[in-house]
């Protein structure tokens, strides 16, 4: 025992799992070095070799690759049953992932937010019924709805517009509720009795002195949400092809016939340029979307 | 004291005024996209499309009855075997190699055993960078620079290992992948329940010389166990909608033979051809039907007879 503390017996399993770990980290890392090397590389140098590093000293190597992608890369989709073409330009593309992104994490924490509020500080039957709900559709999977939704978005003639987006995502069916419902659940009650008192009405209670108490969750499972709609492209590709967003142009450049944007290098520049943004948050981030997520949710 | 009770009753009265007035517009939002969507899928898997009146007519139970049969003539490239053996190949793959190493790698940085904290990132990378990204680099790897590799070290000829021809070598880079790219939600969440075991519980073991393995299984394990069972059963709900991977790699190119679940309805979803939702409806019904006894079922035998604390 040393300073109070039971000496680690790390045994065999440790070292095979060190083994695993290190073979894990070598890969991944190895992958994303490789990528960064053939994003710097001319057609040339790519095609004499596929696995080094680029020729020439780092300040030689092609830097300009992530100024043409960022020129060049271009969405291209159509023609569509009217005839028309979809067209995106790297800037446009990146708005969009903002708006979809940006706004679809907002009103799908915010509908967890306030739905969790009004079911731990409301006491009223629906609010058991709520929580139970949340409980089962969690629980309970339900496959193939997905034509019924366009039927549905095409009917109110919301399919393909952000508007869409933001009503789907304004959905209080999630994991985040339950984070949310621990919060609230968890702060006395003194405050909002004390404002009470003081006069402030129901909705300034919730928005003065509730709500902020939880900023720090809020922000949390924001970020997490964004980078998650950030990153996917299966939604975007459904309901909101007119659209485009960086991550569903980048699974189009695969199969796009564009002059500039056909070779490795400029793919694999694209891939790289579109990841920057959301390494950058996380890297900034790290802590607070690695530390605070648990199972119960998000610790504070 | 009258007067209390109707300070207390009007004070109540606006509380359920401001309730109702916040709650109706998340609950209409569930009503209508959550209740009615899916209310109008499962009524929808019992017609079929009418392309000349523009209308769904009532067919019974002849879809599932389609279904059933394996290959469904109006489903395009439906084939029940082929999509059936690699959605159970797949969630098997998925379980045996990637969900219990992710048991023994959170054990690892759960300990703060060298590097745990650097692994912890690493293996939290793939969550953060878009799998579309990786699948891009991904490929290109195996595809390019894997065979140079494999040739210069090993002597070994690889070609064509990821294009679809060779079934074998696809369907492994393809599993490979799924499993590579999946760990990091699963250790930081198995990682971060194992926190909160007591330090005296872990040193009292450690006391008694227990050995690593020991304390994994025997205390670690059973004292996590509602997170494991929470994760299993999120692994066994996604085993009919979770496999975008193939979709990733593949698009709407890959081959009948590697076709699942969640790629089927997923790629026939995008085709917006409507003379084909009442199938995908159906199918994704039975799937449904399915899925819910199995899943609860799973969770009450996986609650039953897990590991216990004592």
């Amino acid at each position: 025992m040393k300073n109070g503390k039971v000496k680690q017996n790390r045994g065999v399993l440790a070292w095979i799992l060190l083994f695993f770990l290190l073979l894990y980290s070598i890969i991944l890392v190895g992958l994303l070095v490789w990528a960064i090397f053939v994003s710097l590389k001319t057609p040339t140098m790519w095609d004499d070799d596929k696995v080094g590093m680029p020729v020439g000293a780092p300040w030689d190597w092609q830097w300009i690759n992530y100024i043409k992608v960022f020129k060049a890369f271009t969405f291209v989709e159509g023609p569509l049953a009217n005839g028309s073409y979809i067209q995106a330009s790297f800037l446009t593309m990146a708005v969009n992932s903002l708006l979809y992104a940006g706004g679809g994490a907002f009103v799908s924490t915010f509908a967890c937010c306030i739905g969790a509020y009004l079911t731990a500080r409301y006491k009223f039957k629906f609010s058991k019924v709520v929580y139970l709900f949340v409980v089962i559709a969690m629980v309970v999977p339900i496959i193939g709805s997905t034509p019924s939704m366009l039927l549905l978005l095409d009917r109110l003639g919301l399919y393909q517009t952000l508007f869409s987006v933001y009503i789907m995502k304004f959905n209080f069916l999630d994991m985040y509720f339950l984070v949310f419902f621990a919060v609230f659940d968890a702060l006395p009650k003194d405050y909002a009795e004390a404002s009470k008192i003081d006069g402030a009405s129901e909705f300034q209670i919730m928005f003065k002195i509730m709500l902020p108490l939880a900023l720090p969750t809020f922000a949390t499972v924001m970020l997490i949400k964004f980078i998650e709609l950030w990153n996917g492209y299966d939604f975007v590709l459904l309901y909101l092809r007119s659209y485009p967003t960086l991550s569903y142009g980048i699974y189009k450049l695969q199969k796009m016939n564009s002059p500039e944007m056909e070779h490795v290098t400029m793919r694999i520049s694209a891939s790289l340029l579109v990841a920057i943004p959301i390494l950058a948050l996380f890297i900034a981030f790290r802590n607070k979307i690695m530390g605070n997520v648990t199972m119960g949710g998000v610790k504070e | 004291m009258a007067k209390k009770e109707r300070a207390f009753s009007t004070e109540r009265k606006k509380e359920l005024i401001f309730y109702c007035l916040m709650f109706a517009l998340p609950v209409l939002q569930i009503l209508i996209f959550y209740f009615y969507v899916n209310f109008r899928s499962i009524a929808l898997a019992f017609t079929e499309y009418d392309v000349e009146s523009g209308k769904y007519f009532f067919v019974g139970v002849e879809n599932f009855i389609e279904i059933f049969k394996g290959v469904h003539p109006k489903m395009t490239n439906f084939n029940m075997n082929f999509i059936l053996s690699n959605t159970l190949l797949i969630f098997a793959m998925e379980l045996l190699f990637g969900f219990i190493p992710a048991i023994f790698f959170s054990y690892y940085i759960f300990k703060k055993y060298p590097l745990s904290g650097v692994f912890k990132v690493i293996l939290y990378t793939p969550h953060i960078v878009s799998t579309i990204i990786f699948v891009v680099i991904y490929r290109n790897f195996v595809e390019s620079a894997l065979p140079q590799i494999s040739e210069k070290l090993f002597g070994l000829e690889m070609q064509d290992v990821f294009n679809q021809v060779n079934a074998n070598s696809t369907r492994f880079f393809m599993i490979f992948f799924t499993i590579f790219i999946g760990f990091g939600t699963r250790v930081l969440l198995y990682s971060g329940a194992m926190s909160s075991i007591s330090e005296s519980v872990i040193e009292s073991g450690e006391l008694e010389g227990v050995k690593p393995l020991q304390e994994l299984v025997f205390i670690v394990v059973p004292l996590i166990w509602g997170t494991v069972v929470t994760f299993l059963v999120v692994c066994i709900v996604g085993i009919f909608s979770n496999q975008m991977t193939a979709y990733s790699f593949f698009g709407e190119g890959l081959d009948t033979k590697y076709y699942t679940f969640g790629y089927y309805l997923y790629y026939r979803a995008t085709k917006l051809d409507m003379t084909e939702y009442p199938y995908l409806s159906a199918l994704g019904l039975l799937m449904t039907l399915f899925a819910v006894p199995v899943t609860l079922c799973a969770r009450y035998l996986l609650n039953k007879y897990g590991p216990t604390t004592d």
